[in-house]
């Protein structure tokens, strides 16, 4: 038994010095065809990191500053397209929902919210608004950047926060005062004076020309009724989101509320719509990058068994079977992929910090007025997705023509000058 | 015994439309440890006789019999493994594997049919001894002579104690020192080890060896000394 383990260790050894000793007889070539997948590598770990940055950076924005883990509305609010009233949960609902929620362990924080529709102004100009209101403490969470003043507060109830571009059209700053009207849902207008306590910066400017923040004791004084739109629920182990949506699904079972329970993943469609871009600009990608390993490898093959056709002819002679000079080839197509893909890796895991340390940026996307920084958030998923694809389009590359060196006339290979 | 036999083989080639004829009705027998030399010109039809029996190619019409076993209809694999039992190749380019050392190359048949290492390395290492070169195991083909080489491939052939050698055309690409010693080396490896060994060769100091000595012309036997017939006339 010691004896058969030895013998395959040296023949291993015998297998290992000829592959590497092969790949290394036209070491330009092979240091040619493995930059290819070297370059593949990187440009899938590239890829892959930015799209995961994106990944990461709109999932915590679409979780902390839009829907929260998971959200409770009237069966119907979130089919239907406006902030209907007819929609709305009554205060008792709420608080019975709130208080079974600050129950589980999973809650970090509960937020209610209201959506208003209306116009805001100074004497001089005026403008369309869509009020955001919550509870103050909640949305000093989920806020955005302010550029000036403060968040919301208990103890400004008439406090708001307005977006920079719309401080700009309206001309107005901290302190100062400012008229909302709204209709009501009997049909009547109602004003309240609100005060600007602080402006925000947002990455659409037209987020900033219409939303306001607001603390939903004002928008229940505007609306004439203490009803909300949605619960949102923040979680502190994003783990625990399909446990607790089931404890609150069966508690409203339970209790015959009409409500609905959503994930914040089923609201977030803008949050679906740019990763799907974006992973599907990477398939394109990667095929093409497979398209070009593929071909690189598939010549150099070539080429190496024309180089040494007399060679293979020998072996045939000598008695080596086509599947060992298969096997010869093929090892020679996955040693240069699997060390052009960890080349990749490790050219690609000095490079990503060095471009982050460089914080460059994109020129702002549509619709957006920032420039988009590019910041690479590289996994060890996605070094190995990088590793295993690379070399395996590598080895599979250099299948056919193993194949069709193992299939020459040993007599035509000896011939062969 | 006879080691080799040959009946009624003929060879055809298809280069184009017109169909080349490379051996025409060869019948032969060659006896177990007999030293054979297949005389002819360039394109008699020698090296295409040494392929047929060395098992890389198959003849277009006859039957070709190896220690008993017949070959016609012999698949692939079964032929891979013949010449790995049988067979021992002396080639004219020599053709060892530049990326293995001295050792390795002599190694390298062995692989497959000698699967103990104590008992392969004493294989080569004999091996290697009686062609003079144990001194150069550790060396690669290209740090060696032309000599050299071929007597590595000697060694090669002769390491896995083989049924049969054949060698086309052995000491072509070397002076003539380095072709007597060759053939010195081959003729006391048939002697001693009894083994089979055909030799194709128009190197007049092969073909005045006092062995059997078969001369082609345009694919045909056209003198075998074995029957009396005189090479030289």
């Amino acid at each position: 038994m010691k004896n058969k383990i030895f013998n395959l260790v040296y023949e291993m050894r015998i297998f290992l010095k000829l592959t590497l000793k092969n790949i290394w007889r036209n070491r330009r070539r092979t240091i040619i065809t493995m930059s290819s997948i070297v370059i593949g590598t990187v440009t899938i770990i590239l890829m892959q990191s930015y799209v995961n940055t994106m990944d990461l950076g709109l999932r915590a924005e679409s979780i902390q500053k839009q829907y929260g883990h998971i959200q409770i509305a009237s069966r119907g609010y979130f089919e239907s397209d406006e902030n209907s009233s007819e929609l709305m949960m009554n205060e008792q609902v709420v608080s019975k929902i709130i208080s079974k929620a600050m129950e589980l362990d999973a809650i970090d924080f509960v937020n209610t919210r209201v959506h208003l529709n209306g116009i805001i102004g100074t004497q001089k100009n005026s403008t369309f608004f869509a009020a955001i209101a919550g509870l103050p403490s909640a949305e000093g969470v989920m806020a955005p950047t302010l550029i000036k003043g403060n968040l919301l507060s208990e103890s400004d109830p008439a406090g708001v926060l307005i977006g920079e571009e719309m401080a700009k059209k309206l001309g107005v700053d901290t302190g100062d005062s400012l008229i909302a009207f709204v209709g009501t849902s009997s049909g009547s207008q109602e004003a309240i004076a609100v005060t600007i306590r602080g402006i925000y910066d947002a990455l659409m400017p037209e987020q900033e020309k219409i939303i306001i923040y607001m603390p939903i004791t004002s928008a229940w004084d505007l609306m004439l009724e203490k009803k909300t739109h949605r619960i949102l629920i923040f979680l502190n182990n994003i783990e625990k989101q399909d446990q607790t949506m089931k404890t609150l699904n069966a508690f409203i079972s339970e209790n015959h509320l009409d409500l609905d329970v959503r994930s914040w993943e089923t609201l977030a469609v803008f949050f679906k719509k740019i990763i799907g871009m974006f992973s599907g600009m990477i398939t394109i990608i990667g095929f093409i990058v497979f398209l070009v390993i593929v071909f690189n490898i598939h010549n150099t093959m070539h080429m190496s068994i024309h180089e040494r056709f007399r060679e293979i002819g020998a072996m045939r002679a000598m008695g080596a079977s086509r599947s060992e000079v298969i096997r010869s080839f093929l090892g020679e197509g996955f040693f240069i992929g699997i060390l052009g893909a960890i080349a990749g890796i490790i050219i690609a895991s000095v490079l990503i910090p060095w471009i982050n340390s460089m914080h460059l940026h994109l020129p702002p996307g549509p619709g957006q007025d920032k420039p988009t920084p590019i910041v690479f958030t590289p996994t060890s998923a996605i070094l190995l997705k990088a590793l295993v694809v690379n070399f395996v389009t590598a080895f599979v590359a250099s299948i056919m023509p193993a194949v069709k060196g193992s299939k020459i006339r040993i007599i035509d290979a000896l011939r062969y000058v | 015994m006879n080691m080799i036999m040959l009946q009624n083989v003929s060879k055809v080639y298809y280069p184009g439309k017109i169909p080349a004829v490379a051996l025409r009705n060869i019948s032969l027998e060659i006896k177990e440890g007999e030293f054979v030399i297949v005389g002819g010109v360039s394109g008699s039809g020698k090296s295409t006789l040494l392929n047929i029996i060395g098992l890389m190619d198959a003849p277009t019409e006859g039957v070709v019999t190896i220690d008993t076993l017949e070959i016609n209809q012999k698949k692939e694999k079964s032929l891979t493994k013949l010449r790995r039992d049988y067979l021992g190749f002396i080639f004219q380019n020599f053709n060892l594997i530049p990326t293995l050392t001295v050792y390795e190359n002599v190694e390298y048949p062995l692989l497959r049919i000698c699967k103990d290492v104590h008992a392969r390395r004493s294989l080569v290492e004999n091996s290697l001894e009686e062609v003079g070169l144990k001194d150069f195991m550790k060396r690669y083909p290209n740090e060696i002579s032309g000599g050299q080489q071929q007597r590595v491939s000697i060694a090669r052939a002769f390491a896995k104690q083989p049924s049969i050698v054949l060698a086309d055309e052995p000491t072509a690409n070397l002076d003539s020192a380095n072709g007597s010693s060759i053939v010195q080396i081959m003729e006391k490896m048939n002697l001693e080890k009894k083994v089979t060994f055909v030799l194709a060769s128009h190197d007049s100091e092969i073909l005045s060896m006092p062995h059997r000595k078969i001369l082609l012309k345009d694919g045909q036997i056209i003198r075998d000394s074995l029957k009396g017939e005189n090479y030289e006339k």
